[in-house]
């Protein structure tokens, strides 16, 4: 018994010396890793159909490679256009919250008799003074790596694609005479229960985006499409996504047609649909059961994956803490069948 | 050159020649009737050869199965509790039911001398299944014909002893439903 706990954390060491030696590729093997689950049951049919396995791997990867690449392009030109107003929007944006938290002021002071001086302490906190060239040279350089990551990904799919089974059959024949059936089946449980989770992942984050997308359109909010993808991706984080969420359309709408209340509510309205139907309809039946954990073990080990590797961890920790527990229940299994 | 003409031409000259050994044992077993080499030839690719000491155990009684297996060279034990069931030889195959369900094995098999054991995991099998539906379908129906022929020697009362040394249509006695 105690061989097998002293494998599994000396297992368990090496798989989180690799984890931190990859993470500055974390983002690309994600992404890489969600293109290969929805790919690789469109390259089993057309394989089936007799196209021969490069083909079809090239077949199903043109689409997303074309998208990427006009997505990308897209992206740059955005950038280029919108670098020469930076300064001017950030001053509107100060202005814009300096107002709000005034107006909150005077309404606190009005009701409590206490005057807080909100404005006076966001003005102390200069968001131009910020933006320094220490911090764009350092924002360049993770938009730097967020590019490689992002370039890397049709390389890593592609590779998935053809060689992955491969090297799983040659990683997995390395396991002993009386431990390669129990290694199969982990594999095999870990597998099944990452795709169901991954696949379920991807499926949230195109819905919540494509409903709250159409939701900032109809309240005409500027570049919804782009809202609604932030959105998508801060629904991936599990509790805290929503939170997250708020943070880019009401910035966009503070430094867009200004501050309107009304246009608070809409926003507010517009996520709350987009979450309530992710969590009663999406959730359910995408990922309910997927990874079985306590709800309070979930959320604190999304606080921690959060401090200590930010968004990409917090999306992480709850699949890899779910890999974790099959791995641990089929070998204490194993063991009680000896 | 694919495995069948390696083994049409190279044969006279090779005749150990390790992958047409192993092709040969699985196309000879009732999982692979009627299959052609070159598929045969593809899902051998995918199966596991593993080389085992005297006394060393294949699996135990009781541990989850997922593969079946034949036997390239060697001599295996079947074993349910203390007592041998059957001695397994070089072509024989076993654990067949693993391949369908995720059910405990009912019987132990033990290495008698140096062995080496060819294993084909249900998992590998599935894969093969989706990109070759044609040839799946075979290989399943190849399956349920093995196991309906086990159950109906069952229904027979077959000594289970006679059973596992009938080596045609069926040698399953290393995995023999409850």
């Amino acid at each position: 018994m105690n061989i097998w706990f002293s494998r599994l954390l000396i297992g368990g060491l090496v798989l989180a010396a690799i984890g931190y030696l990859m993470a500055p590729l974390w983002l690309a093997l994600l992404l890489s890793a969600l293109l290969y689950l929805l790919l690789e049951p469109l390259v089993a049919p057309l394989q089936a159909a007799g196209v021969r396995k490069d083909l079809a791997i090239a077949t199903v990867l043109l689409p997303p490679l074309l998208l990427l690449v006009t997505a990308a392009t897209h992206g740059v030109n955005l950038t280029r256009d919108y670098l020469p107003q930076i300064g001017a929007d950030i001053e509107h944006l100060q202005r814009s919250i300096s107002l709000l938290l005034g107006s909150l002021d005077n309404q606190i002071e009005s009701v409590v008799g206490l005057r807080l001086h909100l404005a006076e302490q966001s003005d102390a906190f200069n968001l131009l003074d910020w933006v320094q060239a220490e911090r764009l040279i350092a924002s360049t350089s993770v938009l730097g790596n967020v590019l490689l990551n992002l370039t890397l990904v049709p390389l890593l799919a592609w590779f998935m694609l053809r060689d992955y089974r491969g090297l799983r059959d040659r990683l997995l024949s390395f396991l002993p005479n009386h431990q390669f059936e129990l290694g199969w089946l982990m594999y095999h449980r870990v597998c099944v229960r990452l795709q169901a989770y991954l696949r379920g992942l991807l499926f949230q984050a195109l819905i919540l985006a494509s409903i709250t997308a159409v939701g900032f359109w109809l309240i005409g909010l500027p570049s919804p499409l782009m809202l609604g993808a932030l959105t998508g991706i801060a629904g991936l984080v599990p509790y805290v996504g929503p939170l997250l969420a708020m943070v880019a359309p009401v910035l966009m709408m503070i430094a867009g047609p200004g501050l309107d209340s009304g246009m608070l509510l809409e926003i507010i309205v517009v996520l709350m649909i987009g979450f309530g139907f992710d969590n009663l309809v999406v959730i359910p039946f995408l990922l309910a059961g997927s990874v079985n954990l306590h709800p309070a073990v979930a959320l604190l080990a999304v606080i921690i994956a959060g401090n200590l590797g930010g968004i990409v961890a917090m999306v992480l920790v709850i699949p890899l803490l779910g890999m974790t527990r099959i791995i641990v229940e089929t070998t204490l299994r194993g063991l009680q069948s000896r | 050159m694919n495995l069948k003409q390696r083994h049409l031409w190279q044969n006279p000259f090779r005749k150990n020649d390790p992958a047409a050994t192993l092709l040969n044992a699985w196309r000879q077993t009732p999982l692979l009737t009627g299959i052609p080499a070159s598929v045969c030839s593809k899902l051998v690719e995918r199966t596991h050869l593993r080389q085992y000491s005297a006394n060393e155990y294949l699996f135990r009684e009781g541990e989850a199965g997922v593969s079946a297996a034949v036997i390239i060279s060697g001599r295996i034990a079947i074993c349910s509790g203390e007592h041998v069931i059957a001695e397994l030889g070089p072509g024989d195959f076993f654990g067949e039911s693993a391949l369908l369900q995720d059910a405990p094995r009912s019987a132990s098999a033990m290495a008698l001398g140096n062995a080496s054991v060819s294993f084909l995991v249900r998992f590998q099998l599935e894969e093969f299944v989706r990109h070759r539906p044609g040839a799946g379908l075979e290989i399943m129906t190849n399956l349920a014909r093995l196991l309906v022929a086990r159950l109906h020697r069952g229904n027979r009362g077959e000594d289970s002893d006679q059973a596992s040394h009938l080596n045609g249509d069926l040698n399953n006695a290393g995995d023999r439903a409850p």
